[in-house]
């Protein structure tokens, strides 16, 4: 198995926890809040939006993101809520399925170069080379992934809903 | 950059940010739910040691938990509740500690294992592989699904920090 088949399988995982996560969910399903200070489903996907962007740049693929999203979205950012200023479902839906579709494109090219040293002017850089960003930032997805389970949960009971 | 690199920062970053998640949380605050079927902390925990286990087992490494406690943790297992049995939180704590330090050290000095098939033998559970052909890909599932698991914690510390005050 290459490092690109390893990205491709841990990334489609994380892509399948996105897409399970908002399915049948309504923009306002995405503000709704957990107890304590967790962040609610819209501003984790907005903030996924933006490091999948960081991602991309990395390899030097066109982003999506623009720098008012980085700021609603970035880490260290103000919490979403009923009345914030956000970007709809839809919208961050597309952002994070296109993406997906173009960073799986460029780790099935066969052209991958993970020991490529990553830009140094991306809004988050992990690592020295692309292979170690990369890494750092689909782990860092997986956990925000993770916390989308609660947040559908909740959506699903605000529905009636039991579980899918 | 090898493949057990890859393998070692994601395991590395889901261990540091699983310690955070579960920091001076006492037992009964783990068996605390959010609203939903999601699972408790106490079940996440298990379900992370048995899966971490089995890649021990599936590396050829000697397995650290018994088969009734990887039962109770398996996928697709009951929840967990108060007054349940269960595994207490502090051998979970350290089941958790002990199985990622063997896996460092396995992945720091292994020299072409992960080409290899897994060797375990307990096809019962997922968490001990049969249905990968090779440790890299066992490695790389079970990876990625530990950290989604790791992020469920997050909203159960933060539910616990709400319900102290």
């Amino acid at each position: 198995m290459e490092l690109s088949q390893i990205f491709s399988l841990l990334l489609a995982r994380n892509q399948s926890g996105i897409e399970a996560s908002y399915d049948g969910i309504e923009h306002a399903d995405s503000l709704l809040q957990l107890p304590g200070r967790s962040n609610c489903m819209n501003w984790i996907l907005g903030h996924l939006a933006v490091y999948r962007d960081a991602m991309l740049a990395a390899i030097g693929e066109k982003t999506y993101v623009s720098s008012r999203e980085e700021d609603l979205y970035g880490y260290g950012s103000q919490p979403v809520g009923q009345g914030s200023q956000c970007n709809d479902l839809g919208v961050l839906v597309d952002v994070l399925e296109n993406g997906y579709a173009v960073i799986n494109d460029w780790l099935n090219c066969n052209q991958s170069d993970f020991t490529k040293i990553s830009p140094t002017d991306l809004y988050v850089r992990k690592g020295e080379t692309i292979g170690e960003h990369l890494a750092h930032l689909v782990a860092h997805e997986a956990i925000h992934v993770g916390e989308l389970n609660a947040l559908r949960e909740v959506a699903l009971v605000s529905l009636g809903k039991g579980w899918k | 950059m090898k493949q057990k690199d890859i393998f070692a920062i994601i395991l590395r970053r889901n261990q540091e940010s699983l310690l955070s998640a579960i920091e001076g949380l006492s037992h009964l605050e783990m068996f605390l739910q959010l609203p939903g079927e999601g699972n408790c902390t106490n079940w996440i925990l298990g379900h992370i040691a048995s899966y971490r286990d089995g890649m021990l087992v599936d590396s050829g490494l000697s397995s650290y938990m018994q088969p009734d406690e990887v039962q109770m943790y398996a996928g697709g297992s009951s929840p967990i509740k108060p007054g349940d049995i269960c595994v207490d939180c502090a051998r979970l704590t350290e089941l958790i500690d002990i199985t990622f330090s063997d896996l460092m050290f396995w992945l720091e000095n292994e020299n072409d294992g992960l080409r290899q098939a897994p060797v375990g033998n307990r096809k019962d559970n997922i968490g001990y592989s049969g249905v990968c052909s090779t440790l890299t890909e066992h490695f790389a599932q079970n990876i990625g699904h530990e950290s989604i698991h790791v992020g469920e914690l997050n909203p159960l510390r933060e539910l616990a920090l709400e319900r102290r005050k």
